[in-house]
């Protein structure tokens, strides 16, 4: 199949092009995690057009926004991807037209019926399987109950819920991920390179230097891990001391040492081992984030291949061979050093991260023959990325949305409490009114955008009438957070400020495109990051306050 | 912004000349304060002080009795931007190529704004006194320097006369004494 | 009750952080008035600059112009969503206009297929605010320089605020830049490193790391090859070349990973951009402009930070006025001299003044030298000058640059000629 096989060429050279700028982030891997994934939307409102532009731009491969809206004189105001000529048709059909135009290879689709009869537990049909089926569900303004109902459905199914509020000046990114594991970080790491401890290549390499027989230019090019190494060995001698969990004021003995040996005190590669002395290379740690994962019960059971690599991991650190070390990811900093040297050293590297490689494997093998799986279960591309990220793995697990309480010392000791009372508060005055604080009570609102002559000249007075439900909707609502906080959530002396319940009430959770915009666009980044895998998605809450310019990412 | 509107200025307070560039203004500030050795001296032009020429006579070490110079051209990014120094003679030197780049630190990965025109005369000059044979550019004046000082010596000072060796045409460099 | 939406709602209603009396502009106008009559200028089509164009049309504005030198590439159609495939190659703040204009027909916008620099002083005087979308240090540099200027000659009439964005990968930021109020762009360029670069030394004879080998092939190889071509990043041929070169020197050295990607990355100094952290940043400024011009929230002091890396961060922070900066720091004065005196007497009247108390100073009108104290042969150059009458140096009421051990950056002194 010639022809065909150079198009596909052809379009992944086109796609090299075209995504040049996102794929020097997340790789080919991450891309076509991107380009697999089906994202559902539940609304059609500008926070949910300003999350997927963000999203159908990069390729995502599949969308589905889930809403029953139809085009009204608000979204015509703030949403860039419906105008004038779409009012009183479906709002999800819109957009998905407008948004699909931008991305050819993306598929859109539009399910015309309301987010809350969807994610409603009671409903038996196909729709219920559109959740559970995603890769990421996001819920875009929509009222407590919807949120909720779509956290327990996804929460079962281990779909990741992204859930977004804009209001006015105001807006809310929440997440609820049951379990999120990261292999690729790209998370910084501490240079690894078993100074205290060389493996027996690196030490046959080290010894093979002898710096007395060096000439100047070659002394002044030997690289700084011989360098230090050969003075750790020095000093564990002179000081019958052990080359391990230094404190600070023997890596200052080790730094010195290594001042002794340069033949003078400007030699850029000895004050290159002076400082890795003092600044952390000299010892060898299992990062804390993987030491957690290491003794998570997750791995004892394992049951997707993050966990069994995990497990073989496990088996991997204890065994004799690896001596309480990670495999070693193959790759060192640049360092002052000749070609040569620099290429040897390199090469010593890599093949230790080789041998650390099959040793994981056959760790792996032992552990998925144990769990009845075949042996081909985790590819060995699988393994490779595993082994070369294994001191930056992050497993995410965020509380759902659908909890009673959320984690108050968090919110408090970001000074965001508040704040999150009064998004908790609002919904629940929907609720209980149908109508959010400082939305003018429902039938009122206008939905051609037209007003007539008799209209604008009462408007000042209706201009008052409104002021005067926004204060009274306002007081209402700093006294529903006020409750909510001390007699729910056990909160003594809740401080909620008028102003900042006025600035709620003042919004009508009406949306403004450009706090919209900013919400969208950390929905749909913390969207990539979960499907990709790649980065570390947040746990779990970003608060965006603009009128006090009071943003916060924070927990709840 | 109400308070802004506040301080509208009067006619007599506005400016009427425009600004200095930051990097003219920059260069101004560091030119007018510039301290030299005796052996050393900087001649920018009223017209354009961008650009200008160092000399600089070693009174010691391999290069004594040498005039050197070099091409100093501060872009209009400066200090964001390393100024781009050249050596306008060619030389026998290890950290200097035959075509007039110079590896020095501060030319290249080194340099920060708060570094300033001093700061690289005073690299220069300290090229001089003691070269870097162990981080050559001239991988051969390095080799030479590096294995026999004293033939280096003699080599550099017989090319600072100005003499051909092979392709290369070195150019006298000795001071004239007038 | 048929009552408004979106922005106008927002912008009729009492505002709980800010008092009354700012909700009206400066002739007696409402919020809506003032957003209605506000010229914007937004600088850079771009990633950002299309995002923030769909947001100033989605917010209300009316007045929008648009400059950016570039034309459309197809590496750029995975953020800036105002342009399509069938426009590759076209200019694209032309685009990028047309685009709005088509979505949002009450809107008044103009594109400049142009530099920043190539634009006349009328044109920035009759602007209410600039936000710049720009990935180079250098056009924000000048812009930032540029309108200090502009507000040191007109005042309040050359006062424009300047909403600076910028992104890098999953990390954003955002400045709200006051003219002479508050830090200025240049206050806070430590933020920006400079470029990576490597010692020469090591790329002529050390190299280890495949970047060193397509060094040696852009800086040192294609100069001395193709002296008189300079060498083009978005030139196919030109990469290639270079991949063809730092292939050979790195096979030659056992060094593994020099591709054309790396190498384009490498020459053109190619910052990664996606689609989300535009949007963040665009909307946080456009949000930023439209508090400035409506007064209906009080704006931001003065900088945001956003990362996405691992986890999210965010962080509103005052970033604070630099005394050496080159643009804001330089102090203003002024002093009254007979304009049949010297430039000596007014060197000494400047060294005896008692708010100034300078010690040894160097002055400049305009980009001409009049005296500097060094080096020698500068001051030989500019000794003739103390002599020579000021009326024969600059106009009356011209402004001065002096620079002096004293100060920390330079001195802008406006000399007015007194009757002798």
């Amino acid at each position: 199949m010639l022809p065909d096989d150079t198009k596909r060429m052809r379009s992944d050279a086109d796609k090299a092009r075209l995504y040049d700028r996102q794929l020097r982030l997340w790789q080919k891997d991450g891309q076509a995690a991107l380009e697999g994934a089906r994202v559902v939307v539940l609304g059609s409102s500008t926070l949910a057009s300003e999350s997927l532009k963000n999203l159908v731009l990069p390729g995502i491969g599949e969308f589905v926004v889930v809403d029953d809206a139809v085009v009204g004189a608000q979204d015509v105001a703030t949403n860039f991807f419906v105008q004038a000529a779409d009012a009183g048709q479906p709002r999800a059909e819109r957009i998905v037209e407008n948004l699909c135009e931008l991305n050819p290879d993306v598929a859109g689709r539009a399910v015309v019926r309301a987010p809350a009869a969807v994610v409603a537990a009671e409903d038996p049909d196909a729709d219920a399987a559109l959740l559970a089926g995603a890769s990421l569900v996001i819920a875009c303004a929509q009222p407590a109950a919807v949120v909720q109902a779509a956290s327990r459905r996804c929460w079962a199914a281990g779909v990741p819920l992204l859930a977004a509020t804009s209001a006015g000046l105001l807006a809310e990114v929440r997440a609820a991920v049951r379990e999120h594991t990261v292999v690729e970080s790209h998370a910084a790491a501490r240079p690894d390179l078993r100074l205290t401890a060389p493996f027996p290549a690196l030490r046959e390499y080290v010894d093979s230097v002898d710096l007395g027989a060096l000439d100047s230019p070659a002394l002044a090019h030997v690289p700084f891990v011989v360098l230090l190494i050969k003075a750790l060995d020095a000093w564990a001698a002179a000081a019958a001391a052990e080359k391990r969990a230094l404190t600070y004021a023997q890596k200052k003995e080790v730094a010195a040492a290594v001042r002794a040996m340069a033949p003078g005190p400007d030699e850029e590669n000895f004050a290159e081992a002076a400082a890795a002395a003092t600044t952390g290379c000299a010892d060898y740690e299992i990062p804390g984030d993987v030491a957690r994962i290491l003794a998570d019960p997750a791995a004892d059971q394992p049951a997707t291949p993050f966990w069994l690599l995990v497990a073989a991991l496990r088996r991997y650190v204890a065994s004799d061979y690896a001596a309480g070390t990670l495999p070693h990811s193959g790759s060192i900093p640049d360092m002052k050093a000749d070609t040569h040297s620099y290429v040897t050293l390199q090469r010593i590297y890599k093949q230790k991260a080789e041998q650390d490689r099959a040793e994981l494997a056959a760790h792996l093998r032992a552990v998925m023959h144990d769990a009845g799986l075949p042996a081909d279960h985790v590819s060995a591309a699988a393994i490779d990325v595993f082994c070369k990220n294994a001191a930056r793995l992050r497993v995410l697990r965020t509380a759902p949305l659908h909890a009673d309480r959320p984690a108050l010392d968090a919110l408090a000791a970001d000074g965001a409490l508040a704040h999150y009372a009064l998004f908790r508060a609002a919904e629940r005055f929907h609720a209980a009114h149908g109508r959010y604080p400082g939305a003018p009570p429902a039938g009122a609102a206008a939905e051609t955008g037209t007003e007539t002559e008799a209209e604008t000249e009462t408007e000042a007075e209706t201009v008052a009438g409104l002021d005067a439900l926004v204060e009274r909707d306002a007081r209402a609502l700093a006294d529903a957070a006020r409750a909510l906080m001390a007699d729910e959530w056990g909160v003594e002396s809740p401080e909620v400020p008028d102003a900042l319940a006025a600035e709620f009430a003042r919004s009508g959770f009406l949306e403004l495109h450009n706090i919209s915009a900013v919400a969208g666009g950390i929905v749909a980044q913390e969207a990539i990051k979960l499907i990709t895998h790649q980065y570390v998605p947040h746990d779990n809450t970003c608060i965006i306050d603009t009128a006090n310019s009071k943003l916060v990412a924070t927990r709840a | 912004m109400h308070k802004i509107w506040k301080q509208k200025k009067t006619e007599a307070e506005l400016q009427k000349t425009p600004r200095e560039s930051p990097a003219r203004l920059r260069l101004q500030k560091e030119l007018g304060e510039l301290v030299l050795t005796p052996d050393t001296e900087v001649t920018p032009s009223a017209d354009n002080i961008m650009e200008f020429v160092m000399t600089y006579r070693p009174t010691e070490g391999y290069y004594k009795d040498g005039e050197f110079k070099f091409q100093f051209e501060i872009d209009k990014e400066y200090p964001h931007e390393v100024p781009k120094v050249r050596c306008m003679q060619t030389i026998f030197h290890p950290n200097i190529d035959t075509d007039g780049k110079i590896c020095l630190n501060i030319l290249r990965e080194d340099w920060r704004p708060v570094l300033n025109i001093q700061a690289v005369i005073f690299g220069l000059q300290s090229l001089f006194q003691i070269p870097n044979a162990d981080d050559p550019l001239n991988k051969d004046a390095a080799r030479l320097m590096n294995n026999d000082p004293a033939e280096f010596a003699r080599t550099v000072r017989l090319l600072m006369r100005g003499r051909t060796v092979g392709s290369i045409r070195y150019d006298d460099v000795l001071v004239k004494k007038v | 009750m048929a009552c408004a939406v979106g922005f106008e709602r927002f912008l009729k209603l009492k505002a709980p952080h800010v008092a009354d009396f700012e909700l009206v502009g400066e002739d007696g106008e409402t919020p809506a008035d003032l957003l209605a009559k506000a010229k914007v200028l937004v600088i850079g089509a771009g990633g950002l600059g299309c995002e923030i164009l769909k947001n100033l049309a989605m917010s209300g504005f009316k007045n929008i112009d648009v400059i950016d030198m570039d034309t459309i590439d197809i590496s750029n159609l995975n953020r800036q969503f105002l342009f399509r495939k069938k426009d590759v190659g076209q200019p694209k703040a032309t685009v990028a206009a047309e685009f709005i204009r088509r979505r949002s027909p009450g809107i008044n916008i103009t594109a400049h297929y142009k530099r920043i620099q190539d634009m006349p002083e009328e044109f920035y005087l009759g602007l209410s605010l600039i936000i710049c979308g720009l990935d180079s240090i250098e056009a924000r540099r000048w812009i930032n320089a540029y309108i200090h200027g502009l507000t040191e000659a007109h005042g309040f009439d050359g006062f424009k605020p300047i909403v600076d964005g910028g992104t890098e990968g999953l990390k954003g930021n955002m400045r709200v830049i006051l003219p002479k109020h508050n830090a200025c762009f240049e206050c806070g360029l430590g933020m920006y490193p400079p470029k990576t670069t490597y010692p020469i030394c090591t790329i002529a004879n050390t190299p280890r790391l495949p970047e060193h080998c397509i060094e040696w092939a852009s800086v040192l190889e294609w100069p001395r090859v193709f002296p008189s071509t300079k060498l083009d990043g978005d030139d196919v041929d030109h990469i290639n070349w270079v991949v063809e070169q730092a292939s050979q020197r790195a096979a030659k050295f056992s060094i593994a990973g020099v591709d054309f990607s790396l190498a384009q990355g490498v020459v053109k100094n190619i910052i990664p951009a996606i689609a989300s952290t535009n949007a963040i940043v665009a909307a946080a400024c456009v949000n930023e402009a439209f508090k400035i011009v409506t007064s209906c929230s009080p704006y931001l002091e003065n900088s945001l930070l956003y990362t996405g890396d691992t986890g999210v961060y965010l962080l509103a922070y005052p970033l604070h006025q630099v005394e050496e900066c080159l643009v804001c720091g330089q102090k203003e004065g002024a002093m009254s001299a007979p304009a049949e005196s010297t430039l000596e007497e007014l060197i000494d009247a400047l060294k005896a003044h008692g708010t100034f108390q300078l010690k040894a100073p160097s002055l400049s009108v305009g980009g001409t030298s009049l005296y500097f104290q060094n080096p020698k042969a500068l001051e030989e150059q500019t000794r003739p000058n103390l002599a020579k009458k000021l009326r024969d140096l600059f106009d009356d009421g011209a402004t001065l640059t002096v620079t002096d051990p004293t100060l920390p950056t330079g001195l802008r002194v406006t000399v007015t000629f007194a009757a002798s």
